[in-house]
């Protein structure tokens, strides 16, 4: 489990969790690059199917933040 | 620098205005101006714009964080903007010409007509061709402290002020002798944009109205050495506390002891430094909230926290602050002590902060042992600061030739808050006295109102629209037709000088990305916003069967627009273009593992190629504005918005219920500040009653409106002199709650019951109508806070400054008479502690009494009469004070007007606890709701003396003309759209929508083709997608964020690293 580095996928809304992994890109904060991050209108718009989908499709963990 | 747009010819009336100011309250002004097609100039004396309010990590009672919702395009409910989408660099409204650096030198001409000289400083790097990448601060060797940091922390000569600053660049601080030796910066900039040889250049401008939005500066403790400030290393400002609590600060948020980084255990505030003394003798108005604010954040940081406030009173006299106040003391523990500390010592060994005071005086206890001076000691000391006037005031009121008042303030009258002595200068904000946000954002948008009375000729002249994503001068080429072709993606990699291709291997992104489906062509441009890039990714796109684009970049939030505007300047439409974060998501934070961020560059790139095929063109509705507005109420809030809306040329629809217009104002006879109400009363209601665009329906209520900005339909139903009724339907672009309150009656204190007993309403009456007996009163108590039994407590807010309005009438009929004022806190907040100073001086005497420990009114016989007594214990001597007056006035609190629920009810809008009309957000939208065209005035908001609401109406007009004056607006985009076909009617979507936007609609059929489906309107819907996630049947869809764009690639990878040929 040591090398083991989740597959995480992230819905952020545009207008805050998405601007804040733009900041975290500006002031160059490090993180594994195995996270894809969903931008989102608003975090509302995120349906359990879109987060089943993700675990089903074959991801480690999922984020909503907004 | 950019462009200066100089409108118009020079010989004509200018039709510019100018901003002096680009903190929160000169950004809004901005915007309404030029919402309203009116060109605007905002000035800005440093290199970027957010005034001090970029600085707050967080504001009360909200907590929401400023970034969020002040800076950026966050207002609340999230996807209507509050401040800046329109002053962010690729996205600025055509009609604002932002200038940074740039100060006021000269000024001449008059009202509609003046030339200002202004003159620029270079900031020495380019803003449109500076990428963001640091590297020239990586390599400066110049130290400063850092400005927007408050000394907290340092930053390089050459640095950004904040990581993302309006304008986003970096800026040379000041260039010193040793920069032409250095010229790393030079060397290192990969666009060329830095140029030390750039020098400071005149400008010279032409307006027709200025606007001062310049802010205040902090008090300066150094004024005050006994408390410690600069010889006690853990003594620091409240501002300088808000950069510690900043998620954004030095600390990253994490309060820290400045002598030695330890969290500290104990924390004190002390409040009124530089306010409510000698030298300031006004009241800072903000400095009670934030303190409270602060040590509630602490609180939350550091659970063991102990937080001590030592004031002199609790000042939370606006919507929801009581609440806020209370749940900081009684839910929280934060400690309030009243007493005034004079010195401050440090305990040298453990760096604390020494304080002695005097105990027995907290809230709520009339202790025994009164007087017994405790020593306690503390981590950290924090001096809220007051508000002083902004540094450059003297200067810019000698360019202008304007008056400041005797604390160095702008000066205004009552009558007409946003005038400055000179015609055609306007301020706002707390340049005028102290504010908070909430009040200057009312100040700036009443401000815009007043340029705009003086602009009336160019209202809506300058046109813009929102047809398309970003704001656009005028229209756009045709739109191809796509949809019977094929998806055909053509891809640009921007290499963002090295930024990202320095990281990410382009090439192995490309080789991968060509062979997806549908992709016609892939190409790695070195800067794809520059001019060359933009000039080569039109050819990409109008080339061939182009018909869709993805760019490998950086962030759609600051570059979505240049892109989206080339798609349309291509021919295609916006929503066709799909960006992909290379920079901020990708190469920026996996800059030590080029491979994995290649790999995530594929799989980023795959995602966005199999998004864009399912995009599908959107457009928006245009709608013309219907030229009429409604104003609901004709007190003086309504009487002054339907009079700045109708002086600007539109029709005005004025609904009175009662049957003469005045409201309130009819029974104010005499102000603190001397003015005289009655004066204003009569040339309001002549204005209205001989205005030619303004149609009055006294005894008129409104019983029906429906319908969105633009087109709102009302019914209104007045009675006639006969007793019958008639009912007008009327259309309108815009609405106005001016709906008021009124003192609440009750039967405390024997009022009612007893004739000597009465509202300070009752008392006024006396003091101005009979002096005679006025002039005999020997003895008078006065209570305040008088609150309606079992109601949510507040502060109604000039209840306080009215009381003594009237003791000072008294004293001056009567100056024998013994004159008692039983309070909890006095609340004279701004300038208004003068009059509480004076009346003091006057001998009154002011008693504080606790919630616990209320005054007691009885009836005791003396002899053949019955004496009114009333006692009250004092709680420094700890004895209890018997009184027998003439009379007594009670302040009774101030409650909204009797049909505010029933209209909120039939307009869809939310109230607030006290029962006031709830708006969208208490800071930065403070008279607006959710839905567009709905705006909130006067008392209806919440009690507010006679200044606050001519502004707060000035401001609802101010923004009405926004509408009214656009030839066309357009409404819609990213929406959710419902299938009728599968609709089962299950009403989910409405009882999910957080705005009550859907609705169920009988002329359509839902599945089955049974009858009523649900429906949705496009010029409401803001686009949340809360319906869409939530519908059962999944018969809603948020355009462009459709299931089908959103659930692909969600699970693993599927790019095989083994193909990319990484070296």
């Amino acid at each position: 489990m040591a090398d083991f580095e989740p597959n995480i996928v992230a819905f952020c809304c545009t207008h805050c969790a998405y601007n804040a992994a733009d900041l975290a890109g500006s002031l160059r904060i490090q993180y594994p690059p195995a996270i894809k991050i969903i931008e989102m209108l608003c975090s509302g718009r995120v349906d359990v199917l879109h987060i089943l989908r993700a675990f089903e499709d074959g991801a480690d963990g999922v984020m909503v933040a907004g | 620098m950019r462009q200066l747009a100089m409108p118009g010819d020079v010989t004509e009336k200018p039709n510019s205005v100018l901003i002096i100011g680009g903190g929160v309250g000169g950004m809004r002004a901005a915007i309404d101006l030029a919402e309203a097609g009116i060109h605007t100039y905002l000035l800005e004396t440093s290199p970027s714009l957010g005034g001090r309010v970029a600085q707050l990590g967080f504001m009360f009672p909200t907590h929401d964080c400023v970034l969020c919702r002040g800076t950026s395009d966050h207002g609340f409910g999230c996807t209507r903007p509050s401040i800046s989408p329109v002053l962010m660099d690729q996205n600025r409204h055509p009609n604002i010409t932002v200038l940074t650096s740039t100060d006021l030198v000269s000024f001449e001409g008059e009202a509609g007509d003046f030339k200002v000289g202004l003159r620029v400083r270079p900031q020495l790097v380019d803003p449109q061709l500076c990428i963001n990448c640091g590297r020239c601060a990586e390599v400066c060797p110049e130290i400063r402290p850092s400005g927007f940091q408050l000394g907290l922390s340092i930053r390089k000569a050459i640095d950004k002020s904040a990581p993302r600053s309006v304008p986003n660049t970096y800026y040379l601080l000041e260039k010193v002798e040793r920069c032409d030796e250095c010229r790393k910066c030079v060397e290192v900039c990969p666009t060329d944009a830095i140029d030390l040889g750039a020098q400071p250049h005149e400008l010279e401008i032409h307006v027709g109205a200025v606007i001062l939005a310049m802010g205040f500066q902090p008090f300066d403790p150094d004024e005050m050495p006994e408390l410690g400030y600069g010889r006690i290393p853990n003594v620091i400002t409240s501002m300088q506390y808000e950069r510690l609590a900043s998620r954004s600060g030095p600390t990253e948020g994490i309060v820290s002891r400045i002598s030695d980084g330890k969290m500290p255990k104990r924390i004190a505030w002390l409040q009124c430094v530089g306010s409510r003394d000698q030298l300031n003798p006004y009241c800072s108005s903000i400095c009670c909230m934030y303190a409270t604010k602060e040590a509630m954040l602490a609180k939350q940081r550091i659970p063991e926290v102990e937080c001590h406030i030592f004031t002199m009173d609790e000042r939370a006299f606006s919507k929801e602050y009581n609440h806020y106040y209370v749940k900081a003391r009684d839910d929280l523990g934060i400690r309030y002590t009243r007493c005034r500390i004079s010195a401050v010592d440090e305990d040298p060994a453990t760096g604390e902060v020494i304080l002695r005071y005097p105990t027995g005086r907290m809230h709520d206890e009339a202790a025994p042992g009164q007087g017994a001076i405790q020593e306690d000691h503390f981590d950290l000391l924090v001096l809220a600061v007051g508000v002083r006037p902004p540094a450059k005031a003297v200067e810019i009121a000698r360019v202008l030739g304007i008056e400041l008042n005797e604390y160095g303030f702008c000066q205004t009258d009552k009558f007409s808050p946003l005038d400055t002595s000179r015609p055609g200068v306007f301020v706002c904000g707390a340049f005028a006295s102290p504010k908070e946000i909430a009040e200057t954002i009312l100040d700036a948008s009443g401000a815009a109102a007043e340029a705009m009375r003086i602009m009336r000729d160019n209202l809506g002249k300058r046109t813009f629209s929102r047809s398309r994503p970003f704001l656009t001068v005028d229209g756009a080429p045709t739109e191809r037709v796509i949809s019977a072709q094929p998806p055909a993606i053509a891809i640009a990699l921007c290499g963002c000088a090295g930024e990202i291709s320095n990281v990410v291997d382009l090439q192995a992104v490309a080789d991968y990305a060509a062979a997806l489906p549908k992709v016609e062509k892939v190409e790695i441009l070195p800067l794809a916003c520059f001019q060359a890039g933009q000039e080569r990714l039109i050819e990409l796109i109008t080339q061939g069967r182009t018909n869709r684009l993805v760019i490998g970049a950086c962030s759609h939030r600051t570059h979505e627009p240049l892109f989206q505007r080339l798609m349309t300047e291509a021919g295609l439409n916006p929503y066709l273009v799909e960006m992909v974060n290379l920079r901020e998501h990708c190469a920026w934070v996996h800059p030590n593992d080029p491979t994995g961020a290649t790999h995530k560059a594929c799989e980023l790139i795959r995602m966005g190629v199999e998004r864009v095929r399912h995009s599908q063109p959107i457009y928006k509705q245009e709608r013309q504005p219907v030229r009429a507005a409604l104003v609901i109420g004709g007190g003086l809030s309504g009487m002054t918005t339907a009079l700045a809306i109708a002086d600007a040329g539109y029709d005005v629809h004025l609904v009175e219920k009662s049957e003469e217009l005045g409201g309130n104002l009819r029974h104010i006879y005499y102000a603190a500040e001397g003015d005289n109400p009655q004066r204003l009363l009569r040339d309001l209601v002549n204005r209205i009653l001989g205005h030619e665009r303004i149609t009055l329906y006294l005894r008129s209520q409104v019983t029906r409106h429906t319908g969105s900005v633009g087109d709102f339909r009302a019914t209104i139903r007045s009675e006639l002199a006969d007793g019958t009724h008639r009912e007008h339907e009327i259309r309108h672009s815009v609405v106005t709650l001016a709906t008021g309150g009124l003192e609440a009656g009750g039967n405390q204190y024997l009022l009612g019951q007893d004739p000597r007993v009465l509202r300070q309403s009752e008392m006024e009456d006396i003091l101005a109508h009979q002096p005679e007996r006025a002039a005999r009163l020997r003895s008078v108590v006065m209570i305040q806070c008088v609150e309606p039994e079992g109601g949510v407590k507040y502060c109604s807010r000039i209840c306080c400054t009215n009381t003594i309005k009237n003791v000072l009438r008294l004293k001056m009929l009567s100056p024998d008479c013994q004159v008692v004022i039983l309070y909890k806190n006095v609340i004279t907040y701004g300038f208004r502690e003068k009059y509480y100073l004076e009346a003091r001086r006057r001998g009154a005497l002011f008693v504080r009494y606790t919630d616990s420990d209320p005054p007691k009114v009885s009836l005791e016989p003396r002899g053949a009469r019955q004496a009114l007594v009333v006692s009250v214990n004092e709680h420094i001597f700890g004895k209890t004070l018997v009184f027998e007056p003439d009379l007594l006035a009670l302040s009774m609190s101030i409650q909204p007007s009797p049909d505010t629920a029933k209209l909120a009810e039939m307009l869809g809008l939310p109230l607030s606890p006290e029962g006031f009309f709830l708006e969208a957000h208490l800071k930065m939208r403070p008279m607006e709701f959710a839905d567009d065209g709905i705006f909130l005035a006067g008392m209806a908001h919440y009690p507010k003396f006679i200044e606050e609401c001519i502004t707060n109406a000035l401001a609802c007009a101010g923004r009405s003309l926004t509408f009214l004056s656009r030839p066309s607006i357009q409404l819609g985009g990213v929406v959710a759209e419902v299938d009728s076909e599968r609709c089962t009617g299950c009403l989910t979507c409405i009882r999910t929508c957080p705005f009550s936007i859907p609705e169920m609609r009988d002329d359509r059929n839902g599945i089955g083709d049974l009858g009523g489906a649900a429906w949705i309107d496009p010029a409401r819907c803001h686009g949340c997608g809360t319906c869409t996630a939530e519908c059962p049947a999944n018969a809603i869809q948020l355009l462009h964020y459709r299931d089908e764009q959103i659930q692909v690639g969600l699970g693993h990878w599927q790019v095989p690293l083994q193909q990319l040929s990484v070296d």
